[in-house]
């Protein structure tokens, strides 16, 4: 009649599936917690195991981009915008170099489909599985990929 | 308290008994409810409108974010619509992926649903052992496509990604755990006195009243109805496999078309769609996933078709539609879905008549609304929101086609 009892007395004995990320104890303060982390005096349960080819955080190599912009267009929610690099001025009769066309990636935006990458003919644009993203600022260091 | 009775009650949109905001309004008379009503819209975001500004390869990922659950049915849903349009036929391998991550969907919302109505019915141990094994099926997914809900997985003309042989083990693996589990889960949901006295014979459906509102998906296969979009107008690979609409006869009872029935539904057709993955695991063909590798070839190929497709997906709560209209252009110039709730939300006013006060929550979870899909239109003029009559609408609509027309 009651076959979840069964069920509810076997559970109790067992182990929580549960990940206690970050701390198994809310600590006072989140941002002291994690200060003490860096500082080595506390300890960080680990977040669980990403699976391989998890679409993550984009990474970007300027170096080998050729500022084509077709990741741009294939960007469904506009994170990417084109970046000019000005060049110094030619010297006297040497060609002027173009200016560089880059792409800045706005994490804050970045849906991670990853179809940047599928599109990009340099491969210059990869996914890493990095996913602990948040930040108070939008426009912080970790937000902009460039 | 005499006096002023039927009172009237309003909940929503915003309550923390429903977990999407939606209006519901209900008239009551003591502890029965005499009428019911409901008004949609509260949860609009103007997807369809982002969408008229982007080609189909952005909307493809930008349907995905129309649900948090039904994570391949919109993509799916439009890009059967784009492919008809530009005439992109999809390999036979990459209509196998999409349909063994279509059944993966399922099994997951499936499981979502029996836990929420678990809860919704005070049975919280029974809640959270259905979320618990729902990751099996989560995981399965991120492992597949990279993303536990957003799975971004479908292209147009195939899916992004393949399921390469090193990972059958694995979703074999998962789909033995759910075989071994669903004995369980029978057993749990469909034997328990609790569930079988709150749900047998509370929120009845007829077949009648199912058929006359256009139910879909389970909550009209609970009343009887055998439609199932993917045996009537079989897509992807459901023409290949042996299946039939899920009924609650499948449990070895008669159709009633109660909120039991609902359940008896769903949790027969996590085994049926384990079933399918099977099949289609084993059945795999050769070949690519993707009718072009390059994606400058599907912009190319969507900029220069034209014309209006329909697109459907049977969705783990019934059939959605997307129609796409496109016209030599990057953008379509038509966007519209309909979800499946939006069919099944119809029938609310109808089984909340005559149910107790405490009832209505696992009556309105009984047809598992999901309001972020329906909610399509809102219409606000300087601040204040017009409603506008079915005939004024239908108006509109005859005015509109005449205009496409010429």
């Amino acid at each position: 009649m009651l076959p979840m009892l069964k069920e509810i007395l076997t559970q109790s004995v067992k182990k929580p599936v549960t990940n206690l990320f970050p701390a198994a104890r809310l600590p006072k303060s989140i941002t002291g917690f994690l200060e003490d982390v860096g500082r080595g005096k506390a300890n960080l349960i680990p977040p669980v195991e990403t699976p391989e080819h998890m679409r993550g955080k984009l990474s970007y190599k300027r170096n080998i981009c050729n500022g084509c912009g077709l990741c741009m267009k294939v960007c469904p929610s506009h994170a990417i915008e084109q970046v000019v690099y000005p060049v110094p001025p030619a010297k006297e009769g040497e060609e002027q170099p173009r200016a560089q066309k880059r792409i800045r990636i706005y994490v804050g935006n970045c849906i991670f489909c990853g179809q940047c990458i599928d599109i990009c003919p340099k491969e210059a644009i990869s996914q890493t599985s990095e996913f602990l993203l948040a930040a108070e600022d939008r426009f912080a260091e970790s937000q902009i990929i460039e | 308290m005499a006096g002023n009775v039927p009172y009237k009650i309003p909940i929503g949109p915003i309550h923390p008994a429903l977990k999407e905001p939606v209006h519901i309004e209900l008239t009551v008379m003591g502890e029965e409810v005499i009428g019911a009503d409901f008004t949609p819209g509260q949860t609009h975001r103007g997807i369809e409108w982002m969408g008229l500004s982007r080609n189909p390869v952005q909307i493809v990922h930008l349907t995905d974010r129309i649900c948090g659950i039904c994570g391949v049915t919109h993509s799916l849903s439009f890009a059967r619509a784009v492919e008809q349009i530009a005439g992109i036929t999809v390999p036979e391998r990459g209509d196998y992926v999409r349909t063994i991550i279509a059944e993966f969907e399922r099994i997951q919302s499936h499981l979502l649903w029996a836990g929420v109505a678990a809860h919704e019915l005070g049975f919280d141990s029974l809640f959270y052992l259905a979320w618990r094994v729902r990751e099996d099926a989560m995981d399965a997914i991120e492992f597949i496509t990279g993303n536990r809900v957003n799975y971004d997985i479908i292209q147009i003309g195939g899916t992004r990604r393949d399921i390469t042989i090193d990972q059958y083990a694995k979703i074999r693996t998962c789909l033995k755990t759910y075989k071994d589990l669903f004995s369980k889960l029978k057993k749990l949901f469909l034997e328990d006195a609790v569930i079988k006295s709150r749900c047998i014979g509370t929120g009845l459906l007829s077949f009648e009243t199912a058929m006359a509102y256009s139910a879909v998906g389970p909550t009209s296969r609970a009343s009887g109805v055998t439609a199932d979009l993917r045996v009537d107008y079989p897509y992807c690979a459901y023409g290949d496999l042996d299946i039939k609409p899920v009924l609650p006869t499948a449990y070895g009872k008669d159709v009633n078309g109660d909120t039991y029935d609902r359940i008896v539904v769903r949790i027969f057709e996590i085994a049926q769609s384990i079933e399918i993955i099977e099949t289609c695991l084993d059945n795999m063909p050769a070949g690519p996933v993707l009718w072009e590798e390059k994606v400058v070839k599907i912009l190319a190929a969507c900029k220069k078709a034209s014309g209006e497709a329909v697109g459907r997906h049977e969705a783990p709560r019934g059939e959605a539609v997307h129609y796409v209209a496109m016209d030599n252009a990057d953008a379509p110039i038509a966007w519209k879905v309909k979800a499946s709730t939006y069919s099944n939300a119809h029938v609310w006013p109808i089984i909340l008549k005559g149910a107790q006060l405490a009832d209505i929550p696992i009556i309105v979870a009984s047809i598992d609304p999901c309001m972020s899909c329906t909610d399509r239109v809102a219409i606000t003029d300087n601040g204040s929101t017009k409603i506008f009559t079915k005939e004024q609408l239908s108006k509109m609509s005859y005015e509109k086609t005449r205009r496409m027309l010429q």
